[in-house]
């Protein structure tokens, strides 16, 4: 565990001393790169004030809402589609639009129709939920029919066959679909922020350090994400697996 | 118990499994099915069992409740060996005469009921199917090649075990086997099929039987 730790921190040592020598010998001008003591100390400026933890909350916020309605939306219609096949003919026209389209249209289109503030809410859903809602659907296909049968023979309740065959069988493919959708949704709700600027965000902010050519304040934001959306991550991996653990359908989490 | 084929075909898409079956099972005891390869034994128990359809004509089988040793285990793969023989249990009144454990320690996995089924060969998690099966308590136990993967000492434990659990006047068993020396030593009566598909049969009295 130790070990493991201490290799994580000197992995990312090296990279902060890369970044370093990149931006202290060879780039050479904080316009184009700062170095990383520079942005960090900027961040630590940051932090120190309370306007940084609002825009944080509120980008963070949104973007949340976004990832659990998507999920809640997902999970609903891949069973749906799992269960009725005419709904799956019906609505995987709108899946695959919805995967093939830039996101930037989506942006640009979600602007006319909604406000600033919900703009990176609707993006994150439609970052996310088409991943969930195929990989549910996909899950619950592939249920082991065999293992169908058996609950059939020793006549398991609807909700026994729920607990103990259905969300287990499925739960690789939901996990799987997590792990894809929750760096996208941070990505694409940020992008959606810095289009739509809508106030106390991140995105605002990264859009005015670049319209005023703040490089140092450009990364501190950046690196702000990277940290929101690393530490998003780890916490709802470690919620899904208490979840199980507590509910006792974890072995195949 | 009542349990009868009347004319009972079933067709898959390019082959019949049974053809014109019409057999009434006794009331008790327990049946041995054999007939060659391919002869729609496995298709019965599952019609029996409600898991198939037949093409045409009717089954009828008052079981109040089934149990089922596939002929692979079918155990869920996320809960412990124990957890696996509890969840089968569905009947409610009457307890079970045996405790899930009892039937683990009998069929010779009382050290094994907190591990998972991939930490077991496939021959004890066909022993952990079989518990499973006998903790039901069932009126209708039917068993699908039960001994495949066992070696002779744990399958001649474990016909004990089924002759000794399934001995009751208000229980039947019918067991699918190719192998005869099985079929003989588990069952009272044995049905062999002339060919395929099933249609023809003609019982054999197994007057070795154990009491």
């Amino acid at each position: 565990m130790i070990k493991q730790a201490c290799k994580k921190i000197g992995i990312l040592l090296f990279w902060l001393l890369a970044w370093w020598i990149a931006a202290t010998f060879w780039v050479k001008q904080e316009l184009f790169l700062p170095s990383p003591i520079r942005v960090l100390t900027r961040l630590g400026e940051l932090v120190s004030e309370k306007e940084f933890w609002i825009i944080t909350a509120t980008s963070l916020g949104r973007i949340f809402s976004g990832i659990l309605i998507a999920l809640v939306l997902g999970v609903f219609c891949g069973v749906l589609t799992a269960r009725f096949s005419f709904l799956r003919e019906l609505l995987s026209p709108i899946l695959s639009i919805i995967k093939a389209t830039p996101v930037a249209s989506f942006i640009i289109l979600a602007l006319v129709w909604i406000s600033r503030g919900k703009l990176p809410i609707f993006i994150s859903i439609l970052m996310v939920l088409p991943i969930i809602w195929a990989n549910t659907e996909q899950g619950i296909r592939e249920i082991d029919p065999k293992l169908l049968e058996m609950a059939k023979i020793f006549r398991f309740s609807y909700f026994k066959r729920l607990v103990h065959i259905t969300i287990p069988s499925v739960l690789p493919y939901f996990i799987a679909a997590c792990r894809a959708s929750l760096g996208l949704a941070w990505k694409a709700g940020i992008a959606a922020e810095v289009l739509a600027t809508p106030q106390r965000s991140i995105g605002k902010e990264l859009f005015e350090s670049k319209t005023f050519f703040e490089m140092t304040d450009l990364f501190a934001w950046t690196v702000t994400v990277i940290v929101l959306s690393i530490c998003m991550e780890k916490l709802f991996f470690l919620l899904l697996r208490s979840l199980l653990r507590h509910t006792h359908t974890g072995g195949a989490a | 118990m009542i349990a009868a084929f009347d004319q009972v075909s079933k067709h898959f898409q390019t082959t019949d499994a049974v053809r014109d079956l019409s057999l009434t099972l006794p009331t008790h005891g327990i049946i041995a099915i054999m007939g060659p390869s391919g002869c729609g034994k496995t298709t019965i128990l599952q019609m029996l069992a409600g898991l198939t359809a037949p093409s045409s004509g009717s089954i009828t089988c008052d079981a109040s409740q089934i149990a089922y040793v596939f002929q692979e285990p079918r155990l869920l793969p996320w809960r412990t060996v124990l957890d696996n023989v509890l969840l089968a249990k569905a009947r409610k009144g009457a307890p079970p005469s045996h405790t899930a454990t009892e039937w683990l320690e009998a069929v010779g996995l009382g050290d094994c009921i907190h591990r998972y089924p991939e930490e077991l060969s496939g021959g004890m998690r066909q022993r952990v199917s079989i518990a499973r099966a006998l903790y039901c308590d069932s009126d209708l136990l039917l068993l699908d090649e039960p001994f495949h993967g066992l070696d002779e000492g744990n399958k001649q434990r474990i016909i004990s075990l089924i002759r000794e659990a399934r001995r009751g006047e208000d229980t039947l068993t019918v067991m699918v086997t190719h192998d005869r020396e099985e079929a003989f030593a588990l069952a009272d009566q044995v049905l062999v099929f002339e060919g395929a598909p099933a249609s023809d049969y003609r019982y054999e009295n197994n007057k070795g039987a154990n009491p």
